[in-house]
């Protein structure tokens, strides 16, 4: 993943936020992390699954097999209600984080924008 | 069916989990995502060898990617090999109290001492195996290599110095060979840069040795050193070609210490005098001249008549008894000790169960699958073998020699041994019995295994 040091710990919330919408493949899952990220987030085989297998076993994610888009059988994650709230906080923190380096990097802007 | 490049790594990252119930799980759902890339690039319209080597780099370096996924399926450690190592030292302890027993009734205070100090290393032992997992941090290098660097010299530092030397630090350079094992680990597919950097990386460990001062020790570093660089070049582990590692290894190997010895007459004069146990007979050189005399069959509690009888000062048996003899060899030497007591057959036997022990633990340390796991194990096994090698007149016996201390150190060193070795025996479902390290019964009869 790139600039991975700029948003160190952000791959597993991105994640569990691709997790919320629906039920995924490990593949599937860097197929679209790349493609809602315009490839900023190139997400490799060998980082993603010791991710998803910790995920696991801290009982944010759950996984079962089913038939895959071809028809192969795939082992898809679910997210748990632990995994929810686990999401819900480390949102609630990016969003405090992010919103923190904004009034540094731009404070021209928010100063028009409370004006 | 995925071509065989893409096999082989899929081979390679699962053989790093030592979980065995993690393996099938693991390896299917690798396989599903390794299918799925290759199918993807082929429909980029890829050649067959092309969609497999983008696929291979997409995946990362197998070993690494098994390596880490070894640290989320981390096996529960099994009784077995621990038992194993544990009788060693109970052993050790056993021998040592016999020895006792034979003075009589006024060494009984000692038994119980020596039970005690006994029981040390193997709870030292088991808070190192059933506590912590070196192989599964092999990630944090530096931390390892620094830390080991750190508590040898911070020893030496913080214990008394008796004839100037920090032999409190000694028995502590085991852990140095751990800290390099950690940084080759790192240097997968680093060519020439990882090759030079783990040549680099053995030199501060070597000054900290000198500095304590243990030239042995040091000597024993440099030769681990050499066996594990040696044997990385043979697996091209810095992938810049096996006969190209080998080769600039073996000649730093053997041209180094050539311009040392060349460069500094001083340094060879000084092994020559090491290895010769009349050269000291103030020092340390008298204890090996008495084991060299116990292991040529004449008692120093008689006369000498040997051809070295004039070469041994007057005094040097002088009030010597079975007491003080056994004080003396007792603790640190119980092989040269059961000779003298027990006849030099019982000791050979010893020996042979020893050497044997060390065979059967190099092959399977060879055997190890994970590579992180295996460099440890093969880092503290070749430590132990040199040790043994270099000084065949003290007949120092990994496991079994030596006081609380050096036996605590060696209980750390075989923990992670062990470590290399754990598997699951439990989490999944039923494991194959080899897995357990116990006896287990195959088409060719009964059979122990460790791995």
């Amino acid at each position: 993943m790139q600039q991975k040091n700029l948003v160190p710990g952000s791959t597993q919330m991105l994640l569990l936020r691709l997790l919320q919408e629906s039920d995924m493949y490990g593949y599937q899952m860097i197929e679209e992390l790349g493609n809602r990220s315009n490839d900023t987030f190139l997400l490799k085989a060998g980082t993603l699954y010791p991710i998803l297998h910790t995920l696991e076993q801290e009982g944010k994610i759950e996984s079962y097999e089913a038939a895959g888009t071809a028809g192969k059988p795939r082992k898809y994650y679910h997210l748990t209600q632990v995994g929810r709230q686990a999401l819900d906080v480390q949102q609630k923190e990016w969003d405090r984080v992010s919103t923190a380096i904004n009034r540094v990097l731009h404070p021209a802007q928010l100063q028009r924008g409370n004006g | 069916m995925l071509p065989a490049q893409l096999e082989q790594w899929l081979d390679r990252a699962v053989a790093q989990l030592r979980c065995r119930a993690a393996v099938q799980p693991v390896k299917a759902e690798l396989k599903a995502h390794l299918e799925d890339q290759y199918e993807a690039f082929l429909a980029e319209e890829d050649s067959p060898e092309q969609a497999a080597r983008k696929t291979v780099e997409s995946m990362g370096d197998a070993v690494l990617v098994g390596g880490r996924l070894d640290e989320v399926h981390r096996p529960r450690s099994a009784w077995g090999p621990f038992l194993w190592v544990a009788m060693l030292f109970v052993l050790g302890t056993a021998l040592r109290v016999f020895g006792e027993l034979r003075l009589g009734p006024d060494g009984s205070g000692e038994v119980v001492s020596l039970l005690v100090r006994g029981c040390v290393p193997v709870a030292v032992l088991a808070v190192v195996y059933f506590g912590t997992d070196l192989v599964a941090r092999m990630r944090h290098t530096w931390l390892i290599y620094g830390g080991a660097l750190a508590l040898v010299l911070g020893t030496a530092l913080c214990t008394p110095t008796i004839n100037g030397a920090r032999i409190y630090a000694r028995p502590l350079c085991g852990f140095l060979v751990l800290g390099y094992a950690a940084v080759l680990y790192r240097q997968r597919g680093k060519r020439l840069a990882g090759l030079l950097l783990s040549g680099v990386a053995i030199v501060p460990l070597l000054l900290a040795a000198l500095y304590l001062p243990a030239l042995s020790q040091a000597i024993c570093i440099l030769l681990t050193g050499l066996v594990l660089c040696l044997y990385c070049g043979w697996r091209d582990w810095f992938g810049w070609g096996r006969g190209r590692s080998m080769g600039l290894t073996a000649a730093v190997a053997v041209g180094l210490p050539a311009i040392g010895c060349l460069s500094n007459p001083h340094l060879v004069e000084r092994m020559l005098e090491r290895g010769n146990p009349f050269s000291d007979p103030a020092g340390g050189g008298w204890l090996d001249l008495l084991r060299l005399t116990i292991w040529q069959g004449k008692s120093p509690l008689q006369p000498l008549t040997s051809e070295w009888a004039d070469r041994v000062p007057e005094n040097l048996f002088q009030g010597l008894t079975e007491e003080s003899l056994f004080r003396l060899l007792g603790s640190d030497d119980p092989l040269t000790w059961s000779a003298h007591a027990l006849g030099r057959p019982a000791a050979l036997v010893l020996l042979g169960a020893l050497i044997v022990c060390l065979v059967l633990l190099w092959r399977s340390v060879l055997r190890v699958r994970s590579a992180a796991g295996r460099m440890l194990a093969l880092a503290a096994v070749a430590f132990l073998t040199a040790q043994l090698l270099l000084e065949p007149l003290n007949l120092s016996v990994p496991f079994l020699s030596g006081g609380v201390w050096s036996g605590s150190v060696q209980a750390v060193l075989a923990g992670v041994i062990l470590s290399a070795f754990r598997l699951d025996p439990a989490k999944g479902g039923q494991e194959p019995a080899a897995a357990r390290g116990w006896l287990h019964r195959d088409g060719k009869g009964w059979q122990i295994r460790l791995s």
